[in-house]
């Protein structure tokens, strides 16, 4: 009996402020999906020069690292150009894979994607 | 441990599209020994980065099938999944210590992760090779 394959998207959604892209990821992010959301955040960060990204992870079911590899591979790049990458609405099962690797103390993570989208003044 | 009992092998293709198969495969199986559910998430993961590290970088190397067995020790003490592959040569990787995983998500290079949360989601983990066969065995306590 086959599986069907591993689904994830990444979409741009409403954003409390002008200056910040949103971003909702839902479905699957593990190897199999990792290309496609490097494809997205490509596209957002160097074709589209967005550099202050909240990532709204509420419907995110699954993160192996092959995702938070392609996260890691965009921080210093959105960083270095005045930017900053942040997690809202983090479930606990993922926020359980992010704690065990140390990702808090290198990432803000915030409750909503309002809290987020203050962090970035702060 | 002597894992004596199998609940179930499955051989999969050395591709990422059958990693969503080899997750639910440990979640089915799990259930059928009673694992907690936030317990059958953390195996799941760790097959997941396993199975992930197989496909990368061996069987972009040669061609080879991943097998994933389910066990239990005689008292259903202990649940070992089992991943295995063909391979000339042993796979049996440093697991990084945590103070260096952060210090490589501080310079944003991601090397390790994967092994570094395979050693932190199960109990014990042990690798082997025999006769051209690696074998990873990823055991967690009941």
């Amino acid at each position: 009996m086959a599986t069907t394959p591993s689904q994830f998207t990444a979409v741009e959604t409403a954003s409390p402020r002008a200056d910040l892209s949103v971003i909702a990821l839902s479905g699957q992010l593990d190897a199999h999906t990792a290309p496609e959301f490097e494809r997205f955040l490509e596209q957002e960060v160097r074709n589209e020069n967005k550099h202050k990204l909240i990532l709204d992870f509420s419907a995110l079911e699954y993160i192996s690292s092959a995702g938070l590899g392609v996260l890691m591979g965009f921080i210093e790049e959105v960083r270095s150009d005045g930017g900053d990458m942040k997690f809202a609405c983090v479930p606990e099962k993922i926020y359980h894979v992010l704690d065990l690797l140390g990702f808090p103390v290198v990432f803000t993570i915030a409750p909503t994607v309002d809290e987020a989208a203050v962090a970035f003044t702060n | 441990m002597s894992a004596e009992n199998i609940i179930e092998v499955r051989i999969f293709e050395p591709n990422t599209s059958v990693l969503a198969e080899l997750r639910e495969f440990v979640i089915s199986t799990g259930r059928l020994v009673g694992l907690a559910e936030e317990t059958l998430r953390n195996i799941a993961l760790a097959v997941d980065e396993a199975a992930t590290n197989v496909i990368r970088h061996v069987a972009s190397q040669h061609p080879c099938l991943i097998g994933c067995t389910c066990e239990t020790n005689s008292n259903h003490s202990e649940v070992t999944y089992e991943i295995s592959w063909d391979d000339t040569k042993p796979f049996n990787p440093s697991i990084p210590e945590k103070e260096v995983i952060s210090q490589r998500i501080g310079t944003f290079t991601p090397g390790g992760l994967g092994i570094f949360l395979m050693h932190h989601l199960v109990d014990d983990i042990a690798f082997d090779y025999n006769n051209g066969k690696c074998v990873v065995k990823l055991i967690k306590r009941v």
